[in-house]
């Protein structure tokens, strides 16, 4: 028997000790904990709204993200351009939307592919153990071992910046972190009595991992999800701002950012604007991260 | 320990080769033919061979890398193609300057934001725990070049305290270079803040719930005993190896501050270089920056095991 | 310590008769929690004299740990007392600023928890952490507090006080932290002990040592005790006065004796009756079930909180809370029907059926499986330093053989290190024997679980230690019953459900359980799905590892009762593994008792634990508290710790620590076996008749200082 004291306060909190009333399914409750807290209710609401715009920014956008006008360059912002225009006349907001889906898409398939692949990694490396475990494990540690910028633009310099090539510098650099917190999970859990329970029974491998295993190790996998991704929202932005991420003219925010520095003094808005985006990104994102942690982990997480 | 240490040290060696085949190999792909670069496109295709041989282009990639590894190891780093003077006097002047504003930054971000964590923890569910971890939380991962721009246009532009460009003679001396490296300090201080801070924080508040802090309580001892003595100790533990890593990140991985600041720092000279095809000084320095992370990294597990007695004394 | 007597104090009345030093009235103490305000502690009062000790006992969720920690005023931060008071020496604690508060915390009040480990700091060394509190409140420098300190730790019986004061806590072992611990506390001779569960993470042997100490300190320092336990056993040790809590209130306080002998509240005999009676009447009888579970605390019925589970309930007792009145000579009951409370004996029999006695003997059954000279060794890591680079091998399961019958239980005990998981890990294949032969009717099985077809695996399951960690969280109740039906029986899908159900009525569950997530069960009905699991294969052998030690004492009793009938219904073999003697002498037919990875001892329950035996065996029963303060008991003690299983003794693996250790043979040669009636057998280099009048000889002796 543990802390007493705790214990009660978790026994009163949570799980009943006395069995007898059904509780409420898991997603209510998740909601319940959630809305209880109101910075990681609004991250991820304001994240949920740049999902909206990533999937429907072009139908949304109320100019063409490229239509060019000579006579309104660098307008201050206004009704007609609430973000103002940038110095080839091009609508600062439109360009702002259209560039939501760039980074969701870049930085959201680099951090999916990661996902399977990490995952893939973690649970067989971590099931399987012994030499090939440390073996693999060394290697991840290797490409650990870059400072993630540096390894970035070593190998895109290599491979030449593309889209394609940045979704998979992307994965390359989330795959040793994503199959590290995997493996520790599989480590963890593989010793649980509910699987030994199942080896017992005769369970083949691919069920011991894949239905006992691996629903266990989801919740701190999602998290760590939900923080490289906003993670690959700083990297692709960084990577525009250094001219080796998307090529223009491709509205990306930090290709933006890039180009503004010229006209800071006179437009200041062509430069607040896509970085006030980008915090506002990013922000919300860990707003809303850490939100899932305290709400799905057990124990509520920090906090 | 001492098994532990050169376990470690063997690792970290063993990385570092790993790290600078991966390194080579990335560079030696780079497309653009070195000779044309540097000759020109118009050289004839003899002068280019001859170029090649001269600089061991033609012999097998294993050899050549393996003779670029023992020259590296020897101290010779190679010519650069750029700048046409030797590599490594350029190399260790810009490592210099990146010491430097490693050294600024890191006194401005480490004591604070480890008081900071403290405060959090120790006020946890107040108002004040709430605005320290949700500031701390919107500052992470919000890129440099924005907080720096931010940085910029107030202290710069608007208030006209310090310089907005720091793109100082590579040779000046720190007193020299100190107004230029502060806005660039802060700008890496504040994302570094957040880390130690959320990392003091959580470590803290994880101590304070232990068993251990109930009993230095229930003896009776003040409540700033029972911090200093009980607490800290145990806490601080993660942070440390959490700043220690930091030192590495500090000293190589401002490749963006220093481009928006143009200061002419380690970072910066990875970037010039990768942009002029400069494999010889792309390799060395890009493999100086490896080794000076391992290195940190090394330091901090060393650190965490001398303090941690359960390490110590196994 | 050798021989000598530790059963209960003299009369209560003759030695406690000191002033009131902690006085608890009215007390009420509520939590903030999601789920609204709960009222964990309600109207409880108490008083605990000099020289006293006070037992409060009760089971998870009974509010007493709340209440000893809200009473001195250290309650986490959603936690608040909304009524009462509290005095200790006079003063009353509940209107102290913080600062006084601390001073009377460290100086007046001394705590020693359940788990020393993480009670102790582990970056600082033992003496500083005892000298910073003679530093603090007595006022001494540092030379002087660090002598206090290592004068502490001799009178806890510590051995080498001086190296100890300079080790860090994660080199000692769990008694000696303890002790360490209970140094600590004592360091200001404080008015007032408070001891929750200090012994429950300590083993039996281990923890018969600390109660040695705490009675013998009791009986020098004149400090009052409150002791915190669920163990109705170890109250016996050291308390003069007892408490029943449960959900927050106390149901009963009394005198020792009286609270054995003639209980006055419902809950204190069904409680009685749940802990099965150490060696008693060899006539075994079922143990008390008590229907329904611990209210919840925001769900507490009007009226008395224990009448839905009440043998004696009426009407009357579900309109008002009967108050926890004296109904003569200090004996408190907060039952109205008091009167009709019967004697424990007469209850039990009434209640409690008669078991049938099972036959032991293996000759007249068949064997079902064997395990032959198995051995596990799992590689060691490197050992200290100097003593060269080879790894030396952790032996935790050597050269040991066991038999089970069909249709038998076999209990193995012993304690930790002594391997007894280990074996049935080995038996079912999660940890493959690195030697020796385990076959099942006769055929020999693989080692590895992987390895072995199906068939077999349904013949052998096994019911886990932790319920929590049993079942999987994010499966149903019905789908982890439904799984090995399909898998093992082959059954189809509605088949599966079907039977499904009706092991879950088997265990006592209602069927609606089907649907239920495991976080929405208890511990002990977790427990009762994990056996309906393992029933569900249709196994001819179980294999229980340490199932009840996790569960409240009412819990335990019921599913020992549980896998009893299971058992009779569907003649499948135990090997039911525990450290707890009790249990295991309740529930087997034959005991195997296991030191260090060997077997000590084996033969048939009732056997096993008389005289004749082995050395080890003696130790282990006369460690266990019973409960029951008129029973004597030897007291054997083992001193030093269990050794590491890298660095087994040579010869007999006792022999370091047997108290009747003969010398040289028993330090170069392995002993022998030696047969005693039937099946018994001891493996000593003592001859069985010389042992039979060595054990005699101290049980008369017992018995005379009992009397004396």
């Amino acid at each position: 028997m543990s802390d007493p004291i705790v214990d009660s306060e978790l026994a009163l909190a949570g799980a009943p000790p006395s069995g007898g009333t059904p509780q409420p399914r898991m997603w209510r409750l998740y909601w319940r904990r959630l809305v209880r807290r109101p910075a990681a209710l609004v991250g991820t609401l304001v994240f949920c709204f740049f999902v909206f715009l990533a999937a429907f920014g072009p139908v949304v956008a109320p100019y063409d993200y490229q239509a060019q006008d000579a006579k309104a360059r660098l307008e201050s912002p206004s009704l007609q351009h609430p973000f103002g225009t940038d110095q080839f006349g091009r609508d600062i907001l439109s360009r702002i939307i259209v560039g939501t889906r760039n980074i969701f898409v870049l930085g959201g398939l680099g951090t999916l592919l990661a996902a399977v692949v990490g995952t893939a990694i973690g649970l067989a490396s971590g099931y399987i153990g012994g030499l090939s475990d440390e073996v693999v494990m060394r290697l991840l540690d290797v490409l650990l071992s870059f400072p993630a910028l540096l390894l970035a633009l070593v190998l895109l310099s290599t491979v030449g910046p593309s889209n394609l090539n940045l979704v998979m510098v992307i994965t390359v650099l989330y795959v040793p972190m994503i199959a590290r917190v995997v493996r520790s999970m599989v480590l963890d859990l593989k010793t649980k009595e509910f699987v030994e329970a199942a080896r017992v029974r005769g369970e083949r491998r691919s069920y011991l991992l894949f239905r006992e295993i691996l629903p266990n190790a989801l919740p701190p996998l999602l998290v760590e999800i939900s923080m490289r991704f906003s993670y690959s929202i700083f990297l692709v932005a960084s990577l525009g701002y250094l001219g080796l991420g998307v090529q223009p003219p491709s509205p990306d925010w930090g290709l933006q950012i890039n180009d503004a520095r010229n006209f800071y003094a006179l437009a200041p808005w062509t430069l607040l604007v896509p970085a006030g985006v980008i915090a506002a990104l990013v922000v919300s994102t860990n707003l809303m991260s850490d939100g899932l942690r305290q709400v799905i982990l057990p124990g509520g997480g920090r906090n | 320990m001492l098994r532990f240490i050169l376990r470690r040290l063997g690792f970290v060696v063993l990385t570092v080769l790993l790290s600078s085949i991966i390194i080579f190999w990335a560079t030696a792909v780079l497309p653009g033919d070195v000779a044309t670069v540097i000759l020109g496109r118009f050289a004839t295709q003899q002068a280019k061979d001859d170029l090649r041989a001269e600089l061991g282009l033609d012999r097998p990639i294993a050899v050549q890398y393996g003779h670029w590894l023992g020259s590296f190891a020897k101290g010779d780093w190679g010519t650069s193609t750029s700048t046409d003077s030797l590599v490594r006097p350029v190399v260790l002047q810009r490592l210099r300057n990146s010491l430097m504003l490693a050294a600024v930054a890191f006194v401005l971000y480490v004591p604070l934001g480890i008081f900071l964590g403290l405060m959090a923890a120790l006020r946890k569910n107040t108002w004040a725990d709430q605005t320290i971890s949700v500031g701390s939380l919107a500052f992470i991962g919000l890129p440099e070049f924005v907080s720096a721009i931010i940085l910029i246009s107030i202290f710069s532009i608007q208030l006209g305290w310090l310089p907005s460009q720091s793109a100082i003679d590579p040779r000046a001396s720190f007193v020299e270079a100190f107004p230029y490296l502060i806005l660039p300090a802060v700008t890496v201080a504040l994302t570094s803040l957040a880390y130690i801070i959320r990392m003091t924080r959580s470590s803290t508040v994880d101590v304070l719930q232990m068993d251990y802090v109930r009993t230095a309580n229930l003896k009776g001892l003040s409540p700033r005993r029972v911090l200093y003595t009980h607490v800290l100790r145990n806490a601080l533990l993660p942070t440390v190896t959490v700043v220690a890593i930091g030192i590495g990140w500090l000293i190589g991985g401002l490749i963006i501050t220093e481009s928006v600041f143009s200061y002419p720092g380690i970072g910066r000279l990875l970037l010039y270089a990768i942009q002029r095809r400069d494999v010889q000084l792309i390799q060395s320095t890009a493999l100086l920056i490896v080794i000076i992370y391992m290195l940190a990294n090394l330091i901090a597990d060393i650190l965490y095991a001398l303090l941690n007695p359960r390490i110590r004394y196994t | 310590m050798a021989d000598g007597l530790a059963g209960a104090e003299a009369s209560p009345a003759a030695v406690s008769a000191g002033r009131a030093v902690f006085e608890i009235e009215g007390l009420d103490i509520e939590y903030t929690t999601e789920r609204g305000t709960l009222q964990a502690v309600r109207g409880v009062s108490l008083a605990v004299h000099e020289h006293e000790s006070f037992g409060l006992v009760g089971e998870s969720g009974s509010g007493k740990s709340t209440l000893a920690m809200g009473a001195i005023r250290y309650l986490a931060s959603n936690g608040r007392v909304t009524a009462g008071s509290v005095r200790l020496n006079g003063v009353d604690l509940l209107e102290l600023s913080p600062g006084a508060l601390r001073a009377l915390w460290g100086s007046q009040i001394g705590v020693v928890y359940q788990s020393p480990l993480s009670a102790l700091n582990p970056s600082i060394v033992i003496g500083k952490q005892l000298s910073e509190v003679a530093r603090q409140h007595l006022g001494m420098d540092r030379a002087a507090a660090l002598d206090r300190a290592g004068n502490m730790l001799a009178k806890v019986a510590m051995p080498d006080p001086e190296a100890v004061m300079k080790r860090y806590p994660h080199q000692l072992s769990g008694g000696m932290l303890q002790r360490c611990v209970i140094a600590m506390a004592l360091m200001t001779d404080p008015s007032l002990l408070i001891m929750d569960e200090p012994t429950t993470a300590l083993d039996v042997t281990t923890q018969a040592l600390v109660l040695d100490l705490v009675a013998e300190l009791k009986r020098e320092y004149d400090s009052a005790i409150l002791y915190i336990t669920h163990d109705l056993g170890v109250i016996t040790k050291i308390c003069d006065r007892v408490g029943v809590m449960y959900a927050g209130e106390f149901m009963e306080q009394t005198a020792l004796r009286e609270l054995f002998t003639r209980p006055l509240h419902p809950y204190t005999l069904d409680l009685l009756g749940c802990v099965p009676h150490f060696a008693g009447s060899p006539q075994k009888r079922s143990l008390i079930t008590i229907r329904g579970s611990i209210p919840k605390l925001d769900e507490l019925p009007t009226g008395c909180i224990f009448a839905p589970r009440c043998g004696f309930v009426e009407e009357a007792c579900t309109i008002a809370r009967p108050p926890l009145d004296d109904v003569g000579s200090g004996h408190l009951t907060a039952c109205r029907r008091w009167r009709d409370v019967p004697p424990p004996a007469e209850y039990l029999r009434a209640v409690t059926e008669a078991l049938v006695p099972a036959d032991a003997a293996c000759v007249e059954r068949e064997l079902l499986v064997e395990a032959d000279d198995v051995q596990v060794y799992f590689k060691g890591s490197r050992g200290p330093r100097g003593s060269g680079r080879k790894r030396r091998p952790i032996r935790a399961v050597d050269d040991l053989s066991l038999d089970v019958c069909v249709g038998q239980t076999l209990g193995i005990v012993g304690e930790s290190g002594s391997g007894k998981t280990t074996v049935a890990r080995a038996i079912i294949g999660l940890t493959p024997a690195t030697a020796g032969e385990i076959r099942l009717r006769g055929e020999r099985l693989p080692s590895k679980t992987g390895a072995r077809p199906r068939t077999t695996l349904s013949k052998i399951q096994m019911v886990f230690q932790n319920p929590d960690a049993s079942l999987n969280p994010v499966r149903s109740v019905g789908d982890a019953i439904v799984r090995p039906l399909t898998l093992l029986g082959g059954m189809g899908r509605q088949a599966a459900q079907a039977r499904a159900k009706e092991l879950l009525q088997a265990v006592s569950l209602p069927a609606s359980y089907f649907d239920r997530l495991p976080h929405e069960l208890s511990g002990g009905e977790k427990q009762r799905v994990a056996i309906a699991r393992a029933f569900a294969a249709e196994p001819e052998l179980i294999l229980c590892d340490e199932p009840i030690s996790s569960l409240d004492v009412s819990v335990q009793g019921s599913l020992m009762n549980l896998l009893m009938k299971l058992q009779v219904e569907e003649r499948t073999s135990y090997m039911f593994i525990s450290h707890d003697l009790s249990a295991v002498q309740h529930l087997s037919d034959a005991i195997a008792v296991v030191y260090l990875g060997r077997l000590v001892e084996l033969g048939d329950a009732v056997r096993v634990l008389r005289p004749p035996f082995h050395p080890y065996t003696e130790a282990l029963v006369s460690a266990v508290p019973i409960a029951d303060p008129d029973v004597a008991q030897k007291a054997i003690r083992l001193e030093g710790a269990v050794p590491s299983a890298m660095d087994v003794p040579p010869g007999c693996r006792f022999h370091p620590r047997c108290p009747r250790c003969l010398g040289e043979v028993c330090r170069d040669q392995e002993p022998p076996w030696r047969q005693g009636e039937g099946d018994h057998r001891v493996c000593c280099h003592i001859p069985l008749d010389e042992l039979s009048r060595l054990q005699a000889e101290t049980l008369r002796l017992a018995a005379e200082e009992g009397s004396a």
